[in-house]
């Protein structure tokens, strides 16, 4: 008796846990179909996607374009180098040359065969462009491409350098598009972007700063994506309006949520919020141009020591960010925490200050420039000013419009100290651009022959564990003469309905939805 | 006959004030608006002392609940918010009145010209009057703080300027109406009674209109120093105005309602006020003044 | 009558070119210009100057405007920057949105406004009047940011009976476009409702009180629907004329609103095209808004001397 009901209670509970199993599995497997609403908080710049061709992209562009395009390789959920349009590659030479070979039969969405002629037409594009071409100043080490057959692509440098980084990592690098397309749209093609991605660009339905409309690729080389049908995005540029429409249901996807929205997120029913660690740095640049900031005591004593960085971290991200000394913030590759380096101690801030001649009777005093994109950026720059007030510094805040700031900061180098966030990071190379003198990005007059040469280092060296030290080497440079200020990491955040899946989150690096499927 | 009728003299001008404060009295909400608009000129005068603490300083006790140390509670920055209400007032009662006394002392001239020479002067002035009138208040302050950095200053001085059109308008019409006095014809040749004429007979004659918008508007100018915060164009960073206080806590509303709902009934209060009042004397200084 | 009009009308084309100068100059003292924005960290001279080039941006003032003018005129509105796509189409088919938005919020003012100024004016200085004024005015006392943020908090999220943002075009969806709509609409509304109860107040206190005046006591209900229709029609003139003024102005005038609740009208495109520096982009929008409210002004001071010309012809704008 007893036996039997022991089998039977057994047997039961196999039964029940296998079909647990099952609704979970199948809970689990990716359903195809449905559209994914999605909300930005600006527009795409009017819908032209100008493949790395001219002018950098603005984020939400880039997010939509590398729905559309592919790239020779990319990077994986894990910020590793994978294939894209490339499934291998060869490194020959450490560096001298490099050979991808690529998917075959893969078309792009306008039917034409995505070869290694597409490719090699799209680098040599990008090539004879030069400067016009934004990406170009990071291939300035390819000397020639090569189609070695209808499959296989092959790049000639100038000398041993660094390809797949760049190529995976900055902005899509070199996106492949369609020739064909390029060149019968004439005048217009940047308003109608044809790639291989896995998602097809509606230029039809665009409407400006209303709706974009990508859908699905059903002829995407990667077999079995997309799930999602459709995307489409909105540009809602009210930050509560955005949540609401997220917690209400009226969309499923927020592309940015600001970090002082995030408590109220991680409360609502339903809701995923996702982040990472950091890949943007809160910047307050010091002009070393001009007083006071060409002297290095008073940047050690203003940007080192007397800057609480902790205070910020903890009272205007609630506790979000991290503080951050070195160049890169944590999440960047090959990251080394500096912190040691410069603790908070204002005493000793003061006692540079007055090495540098400064003190209470002539105190130091300097403007912060910050513009209004982003509503922490004013109240970063006041519990700065009340920071320096301890240390005996005066310090005038002047907020202005991003077009007014950008004017002052990038066009005339006409500030003091200016406050941003710098664009999300995959390395030290990607930032590297601004650290040779002369160059109209070195915004802080960087003056350093050392850093340079560790740069053009860093770019021939193949090895990545080569590269870390290199990259090492470079972070301890700026933090030791305080060359580049940062004060925290400046945190990123996206928020989704439960029921979007799949998605993986890349810290503003891609927005990919390949993956992306919805549960309902 | 005409002569007396014309000159008003000090009596009059006292009888006049008399009057005009019977009359208010009749309307509650009108002493209920003036009330609130001396209370808040006390605070604003006072802020000093009646604040708690210093509206500036930044402390760790962030986004505190209202409690006996800080009874309206603390912003991100641990300020406290009583203080910056306080101090904010200080702010609101600067960037209304101000931008006003602007307006009429620009426009006082502007009118005067434009009634007394009339012809091609009145025609230019007026012509410069209607463009800058053709434009939507809030468009034009936008665009000229864009112009000038944002500060509190030039808000006043976007504020003054999208005024002087209405002010000058009223001084004209009053002059006009004064040039129909045949005394006036003969004194204009005199030019050292031209500015008695001024004193004496217009200014007093455009007084309630000018007393009447000028309150109507201050409270409208409170509320486009808010609109401006908001879109990230009025008065800079750590100025404790009710506005961008607001404003920049408005996004942390559902979990911290205080920090922003506290200037939000500030400035509630302080318009109504003002509204209040101007009705009030609106009523009062001349009940066939139509809107 | 007929001098006075072509008298306006004559009087229009300075204050238009006024305006389009203003205009014209108001971008070229706003500092930054779009080519930074738009290159941002990888800014370089060449593409810089071509962008420049490409927009004319490099020739002297005086050329840039008489081209400029010539270019307004014909119809060609010319291309946006960060766009590169013609201005005019983007605003004809924005101008149906906002025109939208105006006419319903001017509608639900109308809905407040009139009973309450009636009953305000009915019984002055009674708690009647006092009510009705007071709630009235807290339309004009609060941002419109504020209340809207505060509608969408409790419409769309606390209850959850409206959409928060956006807009629905009404070929797709009577309802789904109302339903967007209302909210919008109401905190547009309020200010507006305000201005108007008082007007309303006042206009037809003007004739109760006249009334009651020369008659020494009320006789009897009769009399009162009597005073009332004339207080009535009295307020009539110049509540039409607000209303157009009103209508004129907020063409441009529901920046803010358009923003917070994401309505893709006039208004939105003006304020990004701003923060943007996309000069014709900007001055298109600023032209259209002024001309508009020119042009309301215009009619309505028309529409007023015709309808009760013994009105003064330079009266206060509020």
């Amino acid at each position: 008796m007893r036996a039997r009901a022991l089998v039977s209670g057994v047997a039961g509970m196999v039964a029940v846990l296998s079909l647990c199993w099952v609704t979970a599995m199948a809970a689990e497997q990716p359903k195809s179909g449905e559209t994914l609403r999605v909300a930005f908080a600006s527009d795409i710049h009017s819908g032209r996607f100008s493949l790395n061709r001219e002018g950098p992209p603005g984020y939400e562009t880039f997010w939509v374009s590398n729905n559309i395009w592919s790239s020779l390789v990319t990077l994986g959920p894990n910020y590793d180098i994978v294939p894209d349009l490339a499934k291998s590659w060869e490194i020959i030479d450490d560096g001298n040359t490099y050979i991808f070979h690529l998917h075959e039969a893969v078309k792009f969405h306008d039917g034409t065969d995505a070869d290694a002629a597409a490719v090699k037409w799209n680098f040599d594009d990008m090539l004879t462009r030069g400067p016009k071409s934004w990406v170009h100043v990071y291939f300035t080490q390819i000397e020639s491409t090569e189609v070695i057959d209808k499959h296989t692509f092959k790049v000639n440098m100038k000398e041993k350098a660094e390809l797949l980084q760049p190529l995976a990592a900055y902005f899509g690098g070199v996106p492949i598009g369609s020739p064909t397309a390029i060149t019968k749209w004439g005048k217009d093609w940047n308003r109608h972007p044809v790639g291989t991605g896995p998602f097809i660009y509606k230029f039809e339905e665009y409407k400006p700063d209303e709706l974009i409309a990508l859908e699905r690729n059903p002829h995407y080389f990667k077999k079995g994506l997309p799930y999602l049908d459709r995307i489409e995005i909105r540009v809602l540029r009210d930050p509560i309006a955005a949540m609401t429409a997220l917690r209400s249901g009226q969309v499923d996807f927020l592309q940015r949520v600001n970090p002082q929205h995030v408590p109220i997120m991680e409360r609502a029913k339903g809701v995923t919020v996702a982040t990472g660690p950091d890949r943007m740095p809160l910047v307050c640049f010091m002009n070393m141009r001009k007083p006071p900031f060409n002297d290095v005591r008073v940047r050690q004593a203003i940007g080192g020591y007397g800057l609480n960085r902790r205070e910020v971290a903890d009272t205007v991200f609630q506790g979000r960010a991290k503080p951050l000394v070195s160049i890169l913030p944590e999440g960047v590759q090959d990251y080394l925490d500096l912190s040691e380096m410069y603790p908070y101690n204002p005493d000793k801030a003061r006692a540079l200050l007055q090495e540098a001649g400064y003190g209470p009777n002539n105190p130091a005093e300097f403007e912060l420039i910050l513009n209004n994109d982003a509503p922490f950026f004013a109240d970063a720059a006041t519990l700065l000013k009340s920071q320096m007030e301890k240390i005996g510094v005066k310090v005038n805040l002047v907020m202005m419009d991003k077009p007014a700031w950008l004017d002052r900061f990038l066009n005339k180098y006409d500030y003091q100290m200016a406050m941003e966030d710098f664009g999300a990071l995959v390395d030290i190379n990607q930032r590297s651009v601004s650290f040779f003198k002369g160059v109209k990005s070195n915004y802080g007059g960087l003056d350093s022959p050392e850093i340079e040469k560790l740069t053009l280092e860093w770019r021939r060296t193949v090895d990545p564990a080569k590269r870390r030290e290199v990259t090492y080497e470079i972070q301890r440079l700026f933090a030791k003469d305080m060359l580049w200020c940062n004060i925290t990491g400046s945190p990123y955040f996206q928020a989704y309905r439960d029921y979007v899946k799949g998605y993986h989150f890349m810290n503003q690096l891609y927005v990919y939805w390949d993956t992306t499927w919805l549960d309902k | 006959m005409e002569r007396r009728a014309l000159r008003p003299t000090r009596a009059k001008a006292q009888s006049l004030l008399a009057l005009t404060w019977q009359q208010l009295c009749r309307s509650k909400t009108g002493i209920a608006g003036l009330i609130i608009v001396l209370l808040l000129l006390l605070v604003a005068a006072l802020a000093e002392m009646l604040a708690p603490y210093s509206p500036t300083l930044t402390t760790r006790e962030s986004l505190a609940f209202p409690s006996w140390e800080h009874p309206m509670g603390t912003d991100l920055l641990g300020r406290d918010v009583l203080s910056r209400i306080i101090h904010g007032s200080r702010v609101s009662v600067y960037v209304g009145v101000v931008s006003i006394l602007l307006a009429i002392f620009a426009g006082i001239p502007l009118g005067t010209v434009a009634g007394f020479y009339g012809g091609w002067a009145d025609n230019l002035i007026m012509r410069i009057m209607d463009v800058v009138m053709a434009f939507p208040i809030f468009l034009l302050a936008i665009v000229i703080m864009v112009i000038l950095e944002p500060s509190t200053m030039n808000v006043v001085l976007a504020l003054a300027i999208v005024r002087i059109p209405i002010m000058a308008r009223i001084v004209r019409g009053s002059v006009l109406s004064v040039k129909e006095h045949e005394y006036i014809e003969a004194v204009k040749a005199l030019a050292q009674t031209q500015v008695r004429v001024l004193g004496r007979h217009v200014l007093p004659n455009c007084l309630a209109p000018i007393i009447v918008t000028s309150t109507l508007n201050i409270g409208n100018a409170i509320i486009i120093e808010a609109s401006l915060s908001f879109l990230g164009l009025g008065t800079q960073p750590p100025t404790p105005t009710w506005g961008w206080d607001l404003k920049q806590n408005l996004t942390l509303i559902e979990l911290n309602p205080w920090i922003t709902i506290f200037p939000g009934l500030a400035i509630l209060f302080t318009v109504l006020a003002f509204n209040l009042l101007g009705d009030g004397l609106r009523d009062a200084l001349d009940p066939r003044l139509k809107t | 009558m007929q001098e006075y009009i072509l008298h306006r009308l004559l009087l229009l084309i300075p204050t238009v070119l006024g305006v389009t100068l203003i205009v014209f100059l108001m971008m070229h003292f706003i500092p930054g210009d779009p080519v930074s924005l738009l290159l941002g960290d990888y800014y370089t001279q060449e593409v810089a100057d071509a962008i420049h080039q490409e927009y004319g941006l490099d020739r002297p003032l005086h050329i840039q405007y008489l081209l400029w003018l010539k270019r307004m005129v014909t119809g060609d509105w010319g291309n946006s920057i960060i766009a590169k796509r013609p201005i005019f189409d983007d605003l004809i088919r924005r101008l149906p949105i906002t025109v939208e938005l105006v006419i319903l919020a001017m509608s639900v003012a109308l809905l407040i406004a009139i009973p309450a100024g009636i009953l305000a004016a009915l019984r002055p200085y009674s708690w009647h009047d006092y009510g009705a004024m007071t709630t009235a005015l807290i339309g004009v006392s609060i941002p419109e940011f504020f209340m809207g943020v505060l509608l969408i908090l409790g419409f769309a999220l606390a209850w959850n009976i409206l959409p928060a943002v956006g807009y629905v075009a009404p070929t797709q969806s009577v309802v789904g476009n109302l339903s967007h709509m209302i909210l919008p609409a109401v905190t547009l509304a309020l200010p507006r409702a305000a201005l108007l109860t008082r007007l309303i107040r006042a206009s037809m206190l003007e004739v109760v009180r006249l009334e009651y005046v020369t008659t020494a006591r009320a006789k009897g209900v009769r009399e009162r629907s009597v005073v009332l229709k004339h207080a009535l029609k009295n307020a009539l003139i110049p509540t039409v004329t607000v209303l157009g003024i009103q209508i004129g102005f907020l063409m441009g005038g529901a920046i803010v609103v358009e923003t917070v609740f994401s309505v893709p009208g006039v208004g939105s495109f003006g304020v990004a095209a701003i923060s943007l520096r996309d000069y014709p982009q900007v001055q298109a929008f600023v032209l259209l808004v002024s001309l508009s409210f020119v042009l309301s002004n215009l009619t309505v001071d028309i529409l007023y001397a015709f309808l009760d010309p013994r009105i003064r012809y330079d009266k206060e704008i509020d």
